[in-house]
Formats: C-alpha cells, sequence, structure tokens
C-alpha cells in the first residue's frame, strides 16, 4: 500500500505496446481533462473529467431490432426514430449510473473513464513492466496528465522506485510549480506547442501561449537532466507556415533546445467528437501534405534544430 | 492423325491444363485451339507407342507384354523412364 | 543535401545513433533472382493437378509381388513407382524433382483409401466419357481461387474441389482404385473398429463432429525430416551398408524373438528403395540431357548441363557440394512426401545440417553468398509446390490447403551453444527475397540466439507474409525432456528438437556428419508422426452437450450417454465435462489406434523408416517403432478459448452472481439468444446479427454472457479456467495409450477446424452464436474481446507452463505501422521477447492491414501473390475458403470499430 492510496484519477484508456509515444515499447496511461480545447483533438473524450457516455453508432445492433438500451435506462436518455437511434445529450451528459452501456451487447454504448487508484495503476504497470524491454517503460498521456499532479506524483515516486522509465506528454498549461515538482521525476517528455502566436493559439485551442512558453522555459532553467522534445500536429493554414517554424527556432535556440517532432494532421478522432455528440470542425479541411511537412523539417534542420517527421524518430 | 503438343517429347507437363516447349519456352495448351503440333514435332515415350502395348479399349486402357508378368497399362502413361519402352 | 542526410549529420553532432533512423523500406530488399521471377510467374497460374503415373505403378507392382514379404513388397511397389514417372525439368530451375509430372502435383493413394472413388467409380466414368464443356471454358480464369480447381471444366475434372484430373485418366483411376475395394487401410480399419467397444458412440461423434479426422487420412507428417544418412554415404553407399547389414542380420533372431528376423527383410527393403530413389534421380539427370542437347540458348543450355551434372553425381554419390547436398535432401524430401498422404513433413533445421557444405564451398571459392541465396530462393519454390491428396474432407477442409513444410531456424547446438549458422541467415534472406507460402519459416528463440539472427528475422516477420512465427527453445526442450525422458531421451537430444508440421514440437537427435575433414553433430527427426491420434475434439462442443444431458439439437439425436446430473454447481459442470471427454478420447483412441496399426503393418513408411534414427541402427522400420523416440501420438483440441470464456460466463451469470438459472441461459443458448442462426442467414462470420421477433427477450441475458469475464485481459476470473482445463488436461490426455503403448499428450493447433467444429456448435454461455468460428489457435483471445492490450494477453495465456504439452498458439495482428523502421523491428523483437521470457511457446503475426485485405477479397485477380497466417501456416489469401478470410479479416479489423 502507499501512503497515496486514497487519491484517485479518471483515466480513458491504458494502452498496451505503445510504440510512437517515447522510447522502445511502452506503455501509454490516458488521463481524463484537459486544459486545452483544441479544435481537431483526436482524443476529445477526455475533455471531461469525469466518466461519462460514448455512443458509436456505426456498431449499434438498432437494425437487427435491438433496443436493450432503452429498456434498461431509468431516465429516457435514448431514443429511436425511423433514423435510427437518438442519444439525449441534455439528458445523458448527466449522468453518472450507465445502465445504458451495461445493457448493449455490440460496445455501441460505452463508458469512458474510469477511476483509478494509484495501487490499481501500479498493478497495471508492474505488469506490463516485464514486457517492455530495455528501452521502454510508461507515458502518462491525456489528456493532460499533469491536471492530476498529485495522483500523477504518487504514481511517479512509484514508477521511480522501481527504476522505470517514465515519460510524460504535456501542454504545459498548468502552474509553474506544480510542472517543477513533477519533471524531476520524468526522464523524457513531450510537450505540445501549437502556435508561437498568441491570438492563433487562442483560437485554435482557446488558451493562451504565454504560460506554456514560461512554463518550458522554467523548466530548461532548472536542473531538471530529462530529455524534452517539443511536438506539435501540422494543420494547413493554421500552423503550417514557415514563419511560425522560425519563431519556435528562436524560442528553441533561446532555452537550448534542439528536438522537435512534427505530426502530420490526421481525421482519427472524427468519429469521436461524434460519438460525444459534438460536431468536428475540421471534417474538410486542416489536411497537410508531405511536402509541407518535408519542407517545414528542412527549415529546421537548416537552423540546426533536429526535426523528425510522425514516428521517424530515433527514439 | 494430327499429333498434339502434349505428345511431344520437347513438351513440359506444368499441369492439367497447360505446358511448355522446350524449344521456344511457349506455354502451350492441352486441348483446343493451338494444341496441335508444331512441324519440330518429336514423339515423347509413352505407353501408348510402345511396341508392348497392345489391345487398347475405348478408354485406351490395354496390355503391356514388355515385363516378365503380362498387365494392364494406359496409353497416355509416360515411359521415357521404362527399362522396356520401344518405339512403335 | 537531402532532409535525411541533414537529419543524420545533426543526430551525430549530438551523439545520437542516426542508424537507427534508417528505415529497411521494400525497396531496400534485393529482388528475387531473375529465374525465381520466370518460375513464380509460371507458379501464378498453374493448377493443382492429379495424374495418375505413381498410383499406376505402385499398385502394378505391388499386385504383381502378391505374396511377398509386406515391407519389401511395399519398398518395390514404391521404387517402381517413383523411378517410372515422368520427369520434368522447367527452364530457368536450377533446383529440380516434382512429387509428379506436375509442378503443383498429386495424386491419391487408393492403398489408403478408396472407398470414395470406388462408390463414384460409375459418376466418374460417365463424366469421362462426357464431351468436353466448351471450348471455351478449357482454360480456367487465373485468380479466383489461385491453384485450386473448384469445379470441372473443358477435360478436367474437379477432384476435392482442389485438384483438376484430365478425363483421360478417370478410366485409370477407377481400374487402380478398384483393386483396392475392401483393403484399403480405410476400409481395414473400418471394418475392425466395428470390435471397439463403444463403437457405435465413436460414429456418433464423427457424425457429429465432435471430433473430426481419421488418423489414416494423413499417416505421416508432423514430424521432421532427416538427411543424414543420403547426406554422408550417398544412395551407393547406402545400397553397400545394406548389402552388408543383409549378410550380418538375415537368418539371425539376435536375441529378439519377435523383431530380430524382421531385420533381414527390412535392409533388403532398404537397398530397394535407395535403388529407386537413386533411379529416380539418375531420370532427371538423363532428362536434363536430353533438353540439353536441344536447346541452343547457351545459357538455358549450361544450366541444364549443370542440372545433369549434380542429378547424375547425388543418383549415387555423397554431395560433394552445397548444391548437391541441397539437391539431395530436397530428392529425400520427395521421397518421403511421396509416400503416404501427408502434410507437415518438415525440413527441420537444415540450415544447421548444411551449414559444413556451405563452409566448404565459399571458403574454397566454389559458389558466391549470392549465389547460394539464388539456389536458396529456388528451394523456396520447390517446396511451396509440394502438394497434398488427401480425402476431400481433409485436404480442404482440416488443411486449408497447406503441406506445412516446415523449416526451422536458431535454437541449440549439441553443445549448449546457438546453434545459429551463416548459412541460416541467407535462408531468411531468401525469405525476405522469394515470397512464397513455403517453407514457412521458424525461430527457435533462445536466450543465446544472438541478436543480428533475432534483428533478421523480426525484419522478415515484419515484412508481412507471416513468416517467421517465433517458437520457445527453452520450452520446447522442457517439453522434449517430460515427454521423451521415459524414452531415455537427454539435454543433448533435447537440444536438437524442432517443430514438425506447422507446430508440433517434434523429437530429434544430432548424428555425426563426417565432412570437409571434421564431424559436424547436425539435428533432424528422430521419431514418426507428431500429430496423429484423437484429433479435433471441438472442447466448445462436448460443454454444449453437458449442458443438454448429450443430446445435439442440430442432428437432434442423442449423442453421448445422457449424465441425467443435476449441474448445481459449476463443479458438476466440469466434471461432467471432464467425463464426457473420457469416453470420448477412449472410443476415438481406440479406432485411430487401429487405423494407424493397419496403417503400419500395411503400408509401412520406407523412404521415412529408411532415413529416420535409429530405424536404419535396429534394422526396423518407422512403424514397428524403429525410431528413437516413439510417444509421438497425441490429442488434439480445437477451441479452447471459446471453452474457457463460456465456463468463464456459466460461473458468472448462473454460479457466482445467480442471475440466471441454467435452464434460463440454456432457453437462451437454444434460441441463439433471439438471433437467426447463421445457418438460416448464411452469414458465419461472427459479427453478424440479424435478430429474430425474440430478441428483446433475450437482449440482456445477451448483454451480461458478452460482458461477463473474458479470456485475455489478465483478469484471474476468466483465465483460472483456462489453467484449470489445461491442469486438468496433462492427466487426463496421459492416461491413454496410443499403438505404440506410450501415453497421449496435447496438441493445441486447430489448423481450420475451428471453422467447421463451430459450425456445428450452439450458441455458448460467452455470447457466441450458433454455427460462428471459434477463436483459432490455443491462447489467442477470441476476437473483440481483448480489452487490455497485447500485455494482458501475454498475462493470461502465460497462467500455465507452456512445456507440459506439445504446442500452444498466439496469433497476433499488428497494423503496419507499429514497426515501421528500424526501431520498430527492434519493438517487433522486444515484444516476442515479452512472451518468452513468459515462457510464452509460439507467437505469430499478421502484420497487414483489413483495408487491403477487403480490396484483396473483392478483386482476387489483383492480389495472387498477397499472403496472410491462417493457423500454424502462410497461405495465398486467393487459395483460402471465404468462411476464412472473413474471420482473417474480422480479427483483423475489430480494433478499429
Amino acid at each position: 500500500m502507499t501512503d497515496s492510496s486514497n487519491i484517485q484519477a479518471v483515466l480513458f484508456d491504458i494502452q498496451a505496446f505503445s510504440v510512437h509515444d517515447g522510447p522502445g515499447c511502452r506503455t501509454t496511461v490516458f488521463f481524463s481533462g484537459c486544459p486545452l480545447r483544441c479544435r481537431w483533438c483526436s482524443n476529445p473524450e477526455n475533455f471531461t473529467v469525469h466518466p461519462h457516455l460514448m455512443f458509436a453508432q456505426r456498431v449499434c445492433k438498432w437494425t437487427s431490432g435491438c433496443r436493450a438500451c432503452t429498456q434498461r435506462c431509468p431516465r429516457n436518455g435514448l431514443a429511436f426514430t425511423e433514423k435510427g437511434p437518438e442519444v439525449q445529450w441534455e439528458i445523458c451528459r448527466k449522468c453518472h449510473t450507465f445502465e445504458c452501456s451495461s445493457a448493449c451487447a455490440s460496445s455501441a454504448l460505452k463508458v469512458c473513464g474510469k477511476y483509478y487508484s494509484v495501487d490499481e495503476l501500479m498493478s497495471v504497470l508492474k505488469r506490463d513492466f516485464n514486457n517492455w524491454g530495455s528501452e521502454g517503460g510508461v507515458t502518462f498521456s491525456g489528456g493532460d496528465p499533469l491536471l492530476h499532479a498529485e495522483f500523477l506524483k504518487a504514481v511517479l515516486v512509484e514508477c521511480k522506485k522501481l527504476q522505470i522509465h517514465t515519460a510524460v506528454e504535456t501542454s504545459a498549461c498548468v502552474p509553474e510549480s506544480t510542472l517543477l515538482d513533477i519533471m524531476p521525476l520524468v526522464d523524457f517528455a513531450f510537450v505540445d506547442v501549437k502556435n508561437m502566436d498568441d491570438e492563433k493559439h487562442k483560437a485554435g485551442t482557446s488558451v493562451s501561449n504565454r504560460l506554456i512558453l514560461s512554463n518550458i522555459s522554467a523548466l530548461k532553467a532548472s536542473d531538471w537532466q530529462g530529455r524534452l522534445v517539443l511536438r506539435y500536429p501540422v494543420i494547413s493554414g493554421y500552423n503550417d507556415s514557415e514563419a511560425n517554424a522560425i519563431r519556435l527556432i528562436d524560442f528553441m535556440k533561446e532555452n537550448g533546445l534542439f528536438e522537435v517532432n512534427i505530426l502530420k494532421f490526421h481525421r482519427l478522432g472524427q468519429t469521436k467528437w461524434e460519438q460525444l455528440g459534438h460536431t468536428y470542425d475540421y471534417a474538410a479541411s486542416g489536411d497537410v501534405d508531405d511536402e509541407t511537412l518535408q519542407r517545414l523539417q528542412s527549415v529546421y534542420l537548416d537552423h540546426d534544430i533536429l526535426c523528425y517527421i510522425g514516428d521517424k524518430t530515433p527514439f | 492423325m494430327i499429333m498434339k503438343h502434349i505428345d511431344c517429347k520437347n513438351y513440359i507437363y506444368l499441369d492439367c491444363e497447360k505446358g511448355m516447349c522446350a524449344l521456344s519456352k511457349a506455354i502451350l495448351p492441352i486441348d483446343g485451339k493451338g494444341s496441335d503440333a508444331c512441324p519440330r514435332f518429336v514423339t515423347a515415350e509413352k505407353c501408348g507407342c510402345c511396341l508392348h502395348f497392345t489391345n487398347p479399349d475405348s478408354h485406351n486402357l490395354g496390355t503391356c507384354n514388355g515385363f516378365e508378368k503380362e498387365n494392364w497399362t494406359y496409353a497416355s502413361c509416360g515411359a521415357a523412364s521404362c527399362e522396356h519402352f520401344k518405339m512403335k | 543535401m537531402t532532409n535525411e542526410e541533414k537529419l543524420n549529420e545533426l543526430l551525430k553532432q549530438r551523439g545520437i545513433n542516426p542508424e537507427q533512423l534508417t528505415a529497411i523500406t521494400m525497396e531496400d530488399i534485393l529482388a528475387q533472382a531473375e529465374g525465381c521471377t520466370h518460375l513464380m510467374d509460371i507458379y501464378y497460374t498453374l493448377k493443382n493437378t492429379v495424374d495418375m503415373e505413381y498410383p499406376y505403378w505402385y499398385n502394378r507392382v505391388w499386385q504383381e509381388n502378391d505374396g511377398d514379404i509386406t515391407i519389401v513388397r511395399r519398398a518395390k511397389a514404391m521404387a517402381a513407382a517413383l523411378s517410372h514417372m515422368t520427369v520434368t525439368i522447367q527452364p530457368y530451375e536450377k533446383l529440380v524433382m516434382n512429387k509428379t509430372r506436375n509442378v503443383r502435383g498429386a495424386f491419391p493413394f487408393p492403398w489408403v483409401t478408396a472407398s470414395f472413388f470406388n462408390a463414384q467409380a460409375e459418376a466418374l466414368m460417365s463424366e469421362a466419357d462426357a464431351p468436353a464443356l466448351s471450348e471455351a471454358d478449357a482454360v480456367s480464369i487465373v485468380g479466383e481461387g489461385g491453384g485450386n480447381v473448384t469445379k470441372s471444366y473443358g477435360n478436367i475434372i474437379s477432384l476435392a474441389k482442389k485438384f483438376g484430373i484430365r478425363k483421360e485418366e478417370i478410366p485409370v483411376l477407377v481400374e487402380v482404385s478398384k483393386s483396392w475395394n475392401g483393403n484399403s487401410v480405410e476400409e481395414l480399419s473400418n471394418k475392425y473398429a466395428r470390435y471397439t467397444p463403444g463403437y457405435q458412440l465413436e460414429q456418433n461423434i464423427m457424425e457429429s463432429v465432435l471430433c473430426m479426422f481419421d488418423s489414416y487420412c494423413i499417416p505421416q507428417g508432423r514430424e521432421v525430416m532427416n538427411y543424414y544418412l543420403p547426406l554422408q554415404y550417398g544412395w551407393d553407399g547406402i545400397i553397400d551398408l545394406c548389402d552388408q547389414r543383409i549378410e550380418e542380420t538375415m537368418g539371425e533372431s539376435d536375441g529378439d524373438g519377435i523383431l530380430g528376423m524382421g531385420r533381414g527383410y527390412y535392409y533388403v527393403a532398404m537397398k530397394i528403395i535407395a535403388q529407386g530413389m537413386s533411379k529416380w534421380c539418375q531420370n532427371y539427370a538423363d532428362r536434363a540431357h536430353y533438353l540439353a542437347s536441344i536447346e541452343t540458348d547457351a545459357v538455358f543450355k549450361k544450366n541444364y548441363e549443370e542440372i545433369e551434372a549434380v542429378m547424375a553425381h547425388i543418383a549415387h554419390k555423397a554431395p560433394q557440394t552445397f548444391r548437391q547436398a541441397l539437391q539431395l535432401t530436397l530428392a529425400c524430401h520427395y521421397g518421403v512426401v511421396n509416400e503416404d498422404p501427408q502434410s507437415g513433413q518438415s525440413i527441420g533445421r537444415i540450415g544447421q545440417v548444411l551449414q559444413p557444405f556451405y563452409e566448404k564451398d565459399i571458403r574454397e571459392g566454389i559458389t558466391t553468398e549470392e549465389e547460394v541465396i539464388e539456389l536458396l530462393e529456388f528451394y523456396r519454390i520447390k517446396i511451396t509446390c509440394i502438394e497434398c491428396f488427401a480425402s476431400a474432407g481433409v485436404t480442404g477442409g482440416v488443411l486449408s490447403g497447406n503441406t506445412f513444410n516446415n523449416l526451422s531456424l536458431g535454437g541449440l547446438n549439441r553443445d549448449g551453444l546457438s546453434a545459429v549458422t551463416p548459412l541460416e541467415y541467407h535462408i531468411i534472406e531468401a525469405g525476405m527475397r522469394c515470397r512464397t507460402t513455403q517453407p514457412t519459416l521458424s525461430i527457435l528463440y533462445d536466450e543465446k540466439t544472438p541478436e543480428s539472427f533475432l534483428m533478421k528475422a523480426a525484419s522478415c516477420t515484419k515484412l508481412g507474409m507471416g513468416y517467421p512465427a517465433w517458437m520457445n527453445n527453452q520450452t520446447g526442450m522442457n517439453f522434449m525432456m517430460m515427454n521423451y525422458g521415459p524414452e531415455g531421451m537427454n539435454l543433448q537430444d533435447a537440444r536438437a528438437w524442432c517443430l514438425g508440421g506447422c507446430l508440433e514440437s517434434s523429437p530429434c537427435c544430432f548424428l555425426p556428419l563426417e565432412y570437409d575433414g571434421k564431424i559436424t553433430w547436425i539435428p533432424g527427426g528422430a521419431g514418426p508422426t507428431a500429430g496423429s491420434g484423437v484429433h479435433f475434439v471441438g472442447l466448445p462442443k462436448v460443454l454444449e452437450l453437458v449442458l443438454t444431458n448429450g443430446y445435439d439439437h442440430r442432428m437432434k439425436r442423442q449423442i453421448l450417454p445422457a449424465h441425467n446430473r443435476k449441474l448445481d454447481s459449476l463443479e458438476a459442470v466440469q466434471e461432467e465435462w471432464v467425463n464426457y471427454l473420457k469416453q470420448i478420447i477412449d472410443v476415438v483412441n481406440k479406432v485411430n489406434n487401429l487405423q494407424m496399426d493397419i496403417w503400419r503393418k500395411h503400408c509401412m513408411p520406407i523412404v521415412n523408416s529408411l532415413l529416420k534414427p535409429d530405424c536404419f541402427t535396429k534394422g526396423r522400420d518407422l512403424g514397428m517403432m524403429g525410431g528413437r523416440y516413439n510417444a509421438t501420438i497425441n490429442f488434439e483440441s480445437c477451441g479452447t478459448i471459446t471453452f474457457v470464456n463460456a465456463l468463464s460466463s456459466l460461473y458468472k451469470n448462473v454460479y457466482k452472481d445467480k442471475k440466471y438459472t441454467l435452464e434460463q441461459m440454456l432457453e437462451a443458448m437454444l434460441h441463439n439468444f433471439g438471433f437467426k442462426t447463421s445457418y438460416e442467414t448464411g452469414v458465419f462470420s461472427p459479427d453478424f446479427r440479424e435478430a429474430t421477433d425474440e430478441a428483446s427477450k433475450y437482449a440482456q441475458i445477451f448483454a451480461d454472457c458478452l460482458n461477463a469475464p473474458k479470456f485475455g485481459n489478465a483478469d484471474w476470473e476468466a483465465d483460472q479456467f483456462l489453467k484449470w482445463y489445461e491442469d486438468t488436461m496433462f492427466g487426463l490426455t496421459r492416461s491413454f495409450q496410443s499403438y505404440y503403448g506410450k501415453p497421449l499428450y496435447m496438441c493445441q493447433i486447430s489448423v481450420s477446424t475451428h471453422g467447421p467444429q463451430g459450425f456445428v456448435t450452439l450458441a455458448d454461455a460467452a455470447g457466441r452464436l450458433a454455427g460462428t468460428t471459434y477463436s483459432d489457435g490455443s491462447v489467442s483471445a477470441a476476437a473483440g474481446t481483448d480489452k487490455n492490450g497485447i500485455y494482458a494477453i501475454f498475462e493470461s495465456a502465460t497462467v500455465y507452463d507452456h512445456g507440459t504439452q506439445q504446442n500452444a498458439q498466439m496469433n497476433l495482428k499488428l497494423h503496419p505501422s507499429a514497426v515501421n523502421g528500424v526501431q520498430g523491428t527492434r519493438k517487433l523483437l522486444d515484444i516476442v521477447r515479452a512472451y518468452m521470457r513468459k515462457g510464452g511457446f509460439h507467437v505469430q503475426f499478421n502484420i497487414v492491414d483489413s483495408k487491403t485485405l477487403r480490396d484483396a477479397q473483392a478483386k482476387p485477380e489483383n492480389y495472387r501473390d498477397l499472403m496472410v497466417r491462417v493457423a500454424g501456416f502462410t497461405q495465398y489469401w486467393c487459395e483460402i475458403g471465404k468462411p476464412i478470410q472473413d474471420e482473417v479479416i474480422y480479427r483483423t479489423e475489430y480494433e478499429n470499430a
């Protein structure tokens, strides 16, 4: 038992054999809740910190006559019209009991997010520890793991006792003291800088980038020994300009940073927005081609910044 | 009688519908159009063209008297490796 | 400077290893040899073909020697058959020989099973006598079905929906089969099976497909070849040895009043078959000589002349070069697979066997590494062409058309050090360049296996052809010691083991090859088939019958005797399941023992009895326990995880939470949870459901069944039943004896039987609907039920010691993007290593995305060369049946739901 046995956090997934979230083979722990609201987010289910419902109409067997969910729901949250099933989101977003999901045999109605104690998470990580190999470890992602600082720290302390390699993927959009408190327990970090222009940053993510940038500077100014790789998804018309890259390069040089990982925008999260009853702004825009990514990469490389595209990374 | 590719010594067996010409390396059908032999035809050793093959019935099963013990055989059976084959 | 160069430069400056970024892509792999491309272009157009030359000669000489000692008679028949077949050599070939005159050739074995042909004689004859179907149909369409002749056309008649036979050969087939009416292995064993107690029960079991295979159908295979004797002595040397041994043993009992006298006949038979093999090889030399004589192209001519030289040499003498040695092993392989309907006659660790020849040739400049890789590519094509004609159900249904000639690599040598040889790197390289279904490759993973070799193997696995698969060397050795220790197996012989068939761990030994001025201990098979016995018992179907008191609701018949027990606890269910299983094994084992006993008395192995140690030393054939190890016969399961999940749900919903009574559960199962059955809809995909009016009535119980704990999630509530099952089966199987008087053990590969056995099984308590396939493998999660990722599956799979049984099968699918680049290779190896460290016996990967598979299903003509891993083997996509295609797609894509 740990001292922090009563702390809990909501995790929306624990992914084994995760190969693109740090060195080697890893287990990635996805925390619910994020300070940002990126309009292109591929994990929108993490916007909510609490467990909540998701509905995948594609796998629902309503056409074969299944109505098991309506029979079980005590709140009339689900209705069937000739067009198919309809989730009454104003009702269902407030639900904490999710009777419908246990009645659904097709996994169309799923509860997203589950409370974990430190011990529960550690027992999964200890099990997976057998599988990572010498390079790998655990990556805390989300959402933003730093929103759960107390829980995260307790888990990190346990990991370090076992000499597990730790990584985080964070927005760094948390109080500086939180960041500096957590990071000594972290070996490897990805921090996203979605846009160097503050207004654009606000437009795309709903928050300013000032705290993020100052946090990165503070981290580099501290005696933290870990490896920091900046990351961002390249989105057409938003942050694919050379000017944005040059500004980031200047910032990286000022702070002694030399690695950036640019990711090709993808639409894998689109169905999740729909499953949560939201509309997705990037259904038809945002795509970048490979030439754009290579052009950006060459800008970075010309300024002696190591720039990796997608999963072509040296880790 | 028109000879067929499949009865030629230069025919290389591939499967139940075709073979190959050892000279031209062309794919040759066993049946139908294009299955007739060319002027370079050389008779392949088969029971059907062996001196010891007699009395074929309607299914081309006949008698082989080339060995110590007489027995039945069939015309399309290859005989290139037969110790008692004698071309008719 | 390109971006890549700039990046590498910067990485170097930062002290980060740039090599890690350089991905081996498909483009970096050298193309296959030009000759191989020509041969494969032809291969893709070829039809599986049956012809009658071999059966004709076998039958003729067998009948002419009526009254002779059986083993001698059979050797004469077989030698005559081999040495009279028409020889086929294709231009571009460097390695030669085929089973028959056709490249994908095969033939029926009426002496093993003739009843089908005799029963169908009239129908076959009238088909043969009918005028040819339209000329336009004379050549079939390539692509659909690949090489399978699924229906008759032109002058070609389809047999077993797989082989084509020409009409003019039908009368020969009918005539030959007539001779075996009533005395084939099949009919003789049926005759004596009637005397077994419980014969009616056995018939019920087979009719209900509770068990679905007869041992005589493929009495050899699932074993490992041994090439030692011919490599050491050559055919002439063996003939001399036979003469010596005949002189020593003929008329001598040597203290063995039962088997002693048999030795003389054995050596006479071995001499005859060695002469037959020699003549067969010589026939190829002669044909090559003729082809060279008419050839005008200098390159082809030289090629034929080389073939003539190689074949003329190995027709008599021990090989003196790598090429001769490789060709000789092929001759042996073809000789063995021509003596019985066979699948899984495995090549074994040939990269270790042939290393001395390779080493000498390279050292002396006789050949180059590139030439060796080229020969190994040709070798792949030769092995891929091996086809097997068993009975219709076995050829298509059980085997899915593959003959599983497995090639093992790695493991340990006799001294306990890594056995990996330089030649084995080339074998993998050849497999990367020349992508054919066979031989499939198996890595015997040991902690001592060099990392560079493992990386080479992983970079091959990554290409998505399904090979190599990965086997745990230490776990395999443990099984060897446990199972063959009582017969005297020591640690050294245990180290010689490898895979026979797709996954059948087989006993082997090392023999001292004297070559190149030194002795090399080479591994090879040392026992008979490790894959006959009580085969393919559908475990979920047994559970269904426990719940229905032995009554089969599909056949509307009582199949097993009613147990009449009130199933008031899960323990009661488990006990009755064990009782039923015991009854099944008891009666099926007796019948299979008879089948194999009659086979060994009437159709004993000949070529294989020459090759397998210690037959030649003992003067005894393989059927009479001439092999060094004989505890090889086993029990084979199907549907392990489907069964485990059903138990888990029964426990949870009926006995633990008591949410439903057993009667309610059974009612829901019998009503298929309110869905139409696959029999009604004709769709067998596990995710297809069509509701009936009753659906809502069973909606809740169906959801509860689906949501019950499932194997593969590191959840002890479900995994405990796998542990219970394995522990129970360990003792249970060993309480039965094979015809060799040795205990059975468990083989856990379903091959393709999870389709047909799933077909006959009603809905189960885990929510699997009636008629849909069982889960494949023995420790793979049922598709769609593993929610916690690969590491959790590993945890679940290793709740018991895999070394207690012959094998355990784990199929994994990975998306190609997960293993991109050199980092991806290392990560693939990491995952293999993770499982091996836990003692997992086997893992194989399908690395392909479902989009490609769907497209291939729609447009097979564009994907003639696409390969997938099915059960324990790689197969051309277009040559597997639609139900299995559907299942592979389902397994590959469910994660994207």
